[in-house]
């Protein structure tokens, strides 16, 4: 997660690392695409049967290190914990192997085996899966791997809920009530490992996207025997990756070296052609942008994947004198405007989404086409199944209309005499003054509508806390403020973000629903297979938008890749919004 | 004289101690929610918050966590974080709420820098203050000695924020002339290479008192019988001027020097904000700010204290020596 | 004893003191006339003075004018305009222009001049505001302290130790948040609340580091005042302390007092810019020198370099001129000083 590009859109986004096998409009090196045209959308791709060694690019040059600039910091580097953008591109690529992986084959992200051999082996009554490991997998520091590793590290996940994710407690045997093995002891019904290479997992109900669930790190092995039963263990886990962590200093530096025990060969998703990664973190964005687009001296081997400052848009545009070394892509986040359902009746929703000023807002937030796409549909365009409608209205862009939505209003029985009172926190204390500014342009826009507006300042912290109590006294901007689909599938979005279990959960629930309808709906299509499941979705979308209008999308949310002139083979990651890092090579 | 220095010190201590509460209470019992900020994103519910609360230790009344950190810092104590329980040895300051390091390891490590930064930025204003002010003073009266004056008044007058911002954006930004700061980690040579730009502009704001102080001093002593009475006696004027003029005046400097450095050395918070210098400012700054991590604020606040009261004490003691009078006081 | 505006006392906050000046009062009182009138009279012909007089007279006719100008200018305060903004870059498409003469801010499209002139009100009330509330707490806890004496003394000296061996703008930082919960009573108030809350409570705060020095001050110059003649003459007499206080001891520290006061206003101005750059200060949508600053400095500053200048200039200025201008007040004080 881009906490601070989620900031400076005034508006808290949920979720971190994304995982996608779909991939259409990946740009590479020196052809950024920064045009709002339509964007097109490609099937899903396994490839059960791929075998290492991944094929490597004859024209890299081996050696080098790269350094890479980010403004904030992971707040630690445990495979358990772990569920952001940052740490999840630096495990997945480059020091933690998991089950499943996706591979780029021409743009296009493809799921593989990785220490599997293959995508996994489903029972008839869907509900017991089998992965079978390959053999030789050896750790950074020599020792074999077993398959009882994996079966702790899935253990180990529940403990880590707090900060990771929790799709293993919806779906494993049992999940719902054990809380790790610190706390719950070994026991546990939902995986096994029968024998040392192979792992089983026992689910709940059907779980037809577990291969896409099993490249989390949350499934990379951690032998138990070297744990130190916290977040600690992430400063120096044992690897598994073409890399492993040579120091960590959170807050600050992060230092990868090769690792000697990585075997190519068995790994058909990975290349290594550098010597080392140097992670630095909390660096000041503007500095160092401008340092790269110099490229003096160590800038020319520098890396930064923080949101572009809008003022150097000009240069790094399409035909700008520095377009080369910058890349663009799709992310996997909606960013989305969350009302709440229950205190606003839809007539008003409807009347909101029309005079909301979506292009003031997104300009006063310091956004620019390089930042995002106007979104019209929950689903972003790069999901399998996505359905290209349009409710009217609902473009996410435009300066709001306050004469229809007056109108749209009265006839909702709202009048100057008895307002519609519209409530929500904002962050007082940005010291980029964004929110601040967001939130005048805002009331004086909705005002304008006949809206009257109650906007509360806070602390960006105690903002955080607020927006996630789904009782709160406020009715538009509760969290999660977007979202970012954990796979290429629909059934990374809305499970977790419409069903009514999710609303007691705290913050993660679109227009506050609960709705058996809604329920049933998803519990339907969650039954088809991944295939089938793909356009259902894309329905239940526009029917959701149509009927509930929980949220108002605003844009699909783009990566930025900013990079020195000795940088190359840097491609986006357009189903997790970060670059494919073990694929650069640098000039030395 | 030692009950002097023993007053003075069991003032100190007086003054420290009532400082550790007084933090305490502002900032563990203040509004501030460190469970909350150790949240991904929004993913925290209420039952996680309270677990997060409980790891802490955060839900016990303030007393009881008030007197766990008071053992802590005289005796030590056991930390449970986690399942695993750490012992930390006096003086304890506890663990980080943020990424669970120990929180001396924390400040000691940004220590360097900030010491670093205000020797260096010592030496700016110490050399550059003290030898132009005893210019000036020997030549009171002149062109040289209205124009330094006048510009060191105008240079000390214009808010420190102002000169520090547009430097840094001037020559570190926009024509990097001089070079950016990098954190101790990236090696000794461009650690001590980046802080030379904060210095230079910390040094030079402080050296306009210094010039302005000197010059008083100097003039002063010159004026005196004894000075005179050298110079009558057929002395040449530069050793007049560094042998008996410079070591009477530089008596009353040293005194500022220790109250100054005292200042700078509990943490140059602006200095180390706008250039984004690794050390004890920023990491209060930014626990205070964006993490919520109240035993880093606390870490930070006690060593800030412990040098201002310590150097304080130094230089009221060294002041009672060259002067009497205080002692009697 | 604390050194005037220099890089340290910034980083410390503290409102400047001079240690030069205790003498003066002492030795003015030799003359004939009052040391008041021989300060006004050294200050009419002393040239620096009279341009920085000028200087802060025009900048209080910028606050006091500020709707005016603004009205003049054809704009309002906070107005946003979203068109004059490119939103390739989110950068203004306009310089200086006779609709808006400082140009717009970046991102917004909100009036700079604007912002700017109402900028000027809340560093201007909020310097003179804490300096005459800061003197008036500074020569009471001085006054009680030195005369007093004994328990007192010590009482007070001990807490003048306790705020000096304080880091204060981490205490600031801190107390920012806890005053305004208390003050605000602990429920959460909309942006124009905050905002206006925001400025007493800083207000409070500045005040509550402010008095330390003078207070210093005071309590020496009445140590040494206490003992002489008419002090002594009086108490025998009977004089009740109260009016020993008032009309015999207090005429006597006019002089340093006007001297402290008027380099504490530049003093506390920097202060809030310092605060408001760093996060710790006003709050929109009040205007703020150190706000602009702050965020025009956060950005890439040299994409529209109108939106950093003019707060940079103000402040630099204002306190420029107020500095000066003290100093000129205490060597006019001064007897010492040669003319």
């Amino acid at each position: 997660m881009r906490w601070t590009h989620v900031l400076a859109a005034g508006a808290a986004v949920s979720i971190g690392v994304v995982a996608a096998c779909s991939a259409p409009s990946s740009t590479t090196n020196g052809t950024s695409d920064t045009s709002t045209g339509p964007v097109q959308t490609a099937g899903a791709s396994l490839d059960p049967n791929a075998k290492g060694p991944a094929p490597t690019d004859p024209k890299a040059k081996k050696g080098g290190t790269l350094t890479i600039s980010y403004a904030t910091s992971p707040s630690s580097m445990d495979p358990s914990a772990q569920f952001y953008q940052d740490s999840g591109a630096i495990m997945t690529r480059l020091t933690m192997r998991s089950l499943t992986a996706f591979v780029n084959r021409g743009g296009k992200q493809v799921l593989v085996p990785d220490l599997a051999t293959d995508l996994g082996q489903v029972s008839s009554d869907k509900l017991t899966w089998t992965f079978k490991l390959k053999s030789g997998i050896k750790y950074s520091d020599g020792s074999t791997m077993k398959a009882a590793d994996i079966a702790y590290a899935v253990k180990r996940s529940f403990a880590f809920t707090a900060t990771g994710p929790t799709y293993q407690v919806d779906y494993l045997k049992g999940g719902d009530k054990y809380l790790g093995p610190f706390k719950s002891g070994d026991t546990f019904a939902g995986i096994e490992a029968p024998d040392d290479s192979t792992v089983v997992f026992h689910l709940a109900k059907p779980w037809e996207t577990l291969p896409y669930f099993t490249t989390f790190t949350q499934v990379s092995p951690i032998p138990q025997a070297k744990d130190t039963k916290d977040e600690t263990y992430g400063d120096k886990a044992l690897a598994t990756g073409p890399y492993m962590i040579k120091s960590f200093t959170q807050g600050s530096e992060l230092t990868l070296v090769k690792n000697p025990n990585w075997d190519p060969a068995t790994d058909a998703a990975r290349t290594q052609y550098l010597d080392g990664y140097d992670f630095k973190f909390g660096t000041d964005t503007i500095k160092t942008q401008q340092g790269i687009l110099a490229s003096t001296g160590d800038y020319g081997t520098t890396l930064d994947w923080d949101p572009v400052d809008a003022s150097f848009a000009d240069q790094i545009g399409s035909g700008g004198p520095k377009a080369k070394q910058f890349v663009s892509g799709p992310s996997s986040c909606t960013i989305t405007v969350n009302m709440d359902t229950r205190k606003i009746p839809l007539a008003v929703r409807k009347a909101l989404a029309v005079a909301y000023p979506y292009d003031d807002l997104y300009t006063a937030s310091g956004l620019t086409s390089l930042s995002g796409r106007p979104a019209h549909t929950l689903i972003p365009p790069q999901i399998p199944g996505w359905l290209d409608y349009t409710v009217p209205g609902l473009t996410g862009q435009g300066p709001g209309d306050p004469v229809k939505a007056k109108a749209m209003l009265a006839a909702a029985g709202y009048g100057p005499d008895k307002p519609f009172e519209i409530k929500n926190y904002y962050t007082n204390d940005d010291p980029s003054n964004i929110a601040q500014t967001v939130n005048q342009i805002r009331k004086k826009k909705l005002e304008a509508a006949g809206f009257k507006v109650t906007d509360k300042g806070v602390a960006g912290k105690d903002r955080r806390k607020l927006i996630a109590d789904p009782n709160g006294d406020y009715n538009i901007g509760q969290s999660p403020g977007g979202w970012c689909f954990d796979w290429p599938s629909a059934d990374s979005i809305f499970p977790p973000t419409v069903s009514s279990t999710q609303l007691t959960s705290g913050g993660t629930n679109w227009g506050d629903l609960q709705d058996p309808k809604i329920d049933a709906e998803l519990a339907r299509i969650q039954k088809l297979s991944i295939a089938e499941q793909g356009p259902e979705w894309g329905k239940f979308d526009q029917w959701l938008m149509t009927n509930y209008l929980p949220v108002l999308p605003w844009y699909w949310d783009r990566s930025n890749i900013l990079f020195g002139t000795k940088v190359h083979n840097v491609i986006n990651d357009d189903n997790h919004g970060s670059p494919i890092l073990d694929s650069i090579w640098v000039d030395q | 004289m030692f009950i002097y220095i023993a007053r003075r010190i069991a003032l100190g201590v007086s003054v420290l101690l009532v400082t550790l509460v007084v933090t305490f209470l502002i900032f563990f019992a203040g509004p501030a929610d460190p469970a909350q900020s150790l949240c991904a994103e929004n993913r925290c519910p209420a039952v996680k918050l309270e677990q997060i609360r409980t790891s802490m230790g955060l839900d016990r009344p303030i007393s009881v966590q008030f007197a766990e950190y008071f053992q802590g810092l005289f005796v030590g104590r056991d930390i449970t974080d986690g399942g695993n329980v750490n012992h930390c040895s006096a003086p304890c300051l506890g663990y980080s709420f943020h990424n669970h390091l120990q929180v001396s390891d924390e400040v000691f490590r940004r220590f360097p820098t900030t010491v670093a930064l205000a020797l260096l930025a010592m030496v700016v204003f110490l050399g550059v203050g003290v030898s132009l002010g005893v210019v000036a003073a020997t030549r009171r009266g002149s062109a040289f000695d209205r124009t330094l004056v006048g510009v060191s008044q105008v240079f000390g007058a214009i808010p420190y924020i102002v000169v520090a911002l547009l430097f840094a954006l001037y020559f570190t930004v926009l024509y990097p002339i001089l070079p950016q700061t990098h954190p101790f980690s990236d090696g000794f040579g461009p650690w001590i290479v980046g802080l030379i730009a904060p210095a230079i502009v910390l040094g030079l704001v402080t050296s306009t008192a210094y010039v302005r102080y000197t010059r008083a001093q100097m003039v002063d002593t010159l004026a005196q019988d004894y000075v005179r009475t050298a110079r009558s006696k057929g002395i040449s004027g530069r050793s007049v001027i560094y042998k008996h003029g410079l070591r009477a005046a530089l008596s009353p400097v040293l005194t500022i020097l220790g109250l100054d450095m005292a200042g700078l050395l509990s943490g140059t918070l602006i200095t180390e904000q706008i250039f984004s210098v690794d050390g004890l400012g920023k990491l209060a700054i930014t626990a205070l700010i964006q993490t919520d991590d109240l035993p880093i604020i606390m870490g930070t606040v006690l060593l800030g204290c412990v040098i201002v009261v310590a150097l304080n004490i130094v230089v009221d003691i060294a002041y009672s020596f060259v002067d009497p009078r205080v002692r009697l006081s | 004893m604390t050194l005037g505006s220099s890089a340290v006392a910034a980083e410390t906050l503290e409102v400047g003191v001079d240690p030069e000046l205790s003498d003066a009062a002492e030795s003015s009182r030799r003359h004939g006339r009052t040391p008041g009138q021989i300060a006004w009279d050294r200050l009419k012909v002393d040239k620096v003075a009279i341009v920085c007089a000028v200087i802060v007279v025009f900048f209080i006719l910028i606050a006091v004018l500020a709707p005016l100008l603004v009205k003049l200018e054809g704009e309002t305060l906070n107005a946003f305009h979203p068109e004059l903004i490119n939103r390739r870059n989110t950068l203004p498409t306009i310089g200086t222009t006779a609709q808006h003469w400082f140009g717009v801010e970046p991102r917004t499209g909100r009036d700079l001049f604007a912002l700017w002139a109402y900028g000027a009100q809340p560093s201007l009330t909020i310097g003179f505001l804490a300096a005459v509330s800061s003197t008036v707490v500074g020569i009471v806890m001085g006054l009680l302290a030195g005369y007093l004496g004994g328990i007192v003394d010590r009482v007070i000296s001990w807490v003048i130790d306790f705020f000096l061996s304080l880091p204060y703008l981490l205490f600031v930082f801190a107390l920012v948040p806890i005053v305004q919960n208390r003050v605000g009573g602990g429920r959460i108030l909309t942006a124009e609340e905050t905002s206006s809350l925001r400025f007493w409570v800083l207000l409070i705060i500045l005040i509550l580091f402010g008095w330390i020095g003078l207070a210093r001050l005071i309590r020496g110059e009445v140590f040494s005042l206490r003992e002489r003649e008419f002090v002594q003459a009086a108490k025998v007499i009977g004089v009740p302390t109260r009016q020993i206080l008032v009309k015999e001891i207090l005429p006597n520290l006019v002089g340093p007092i006007i001297v402290s006061a008027s380099i504490a206003v530049p003093g506390y101005i920097a202060a809030e810019a310092t605060l408001s750059f760093l996060g710790a200060g006003l709050v929109e949508p009040t205007p703020s020198w150190g706000r602009t600053i702050s965020v025009a400095s956060g950005g890439n500053f040299s994409a529209y370099p109108l939106h950093l200048w003019p707060p940079v200039l103000g402040v630099a200025l204002l306190v420029l001129a107020l500095s000066l201008l003290g100093e000129s007040i205490r060597d006019a004080f001064d007897p010492t000083t040669r003319r």
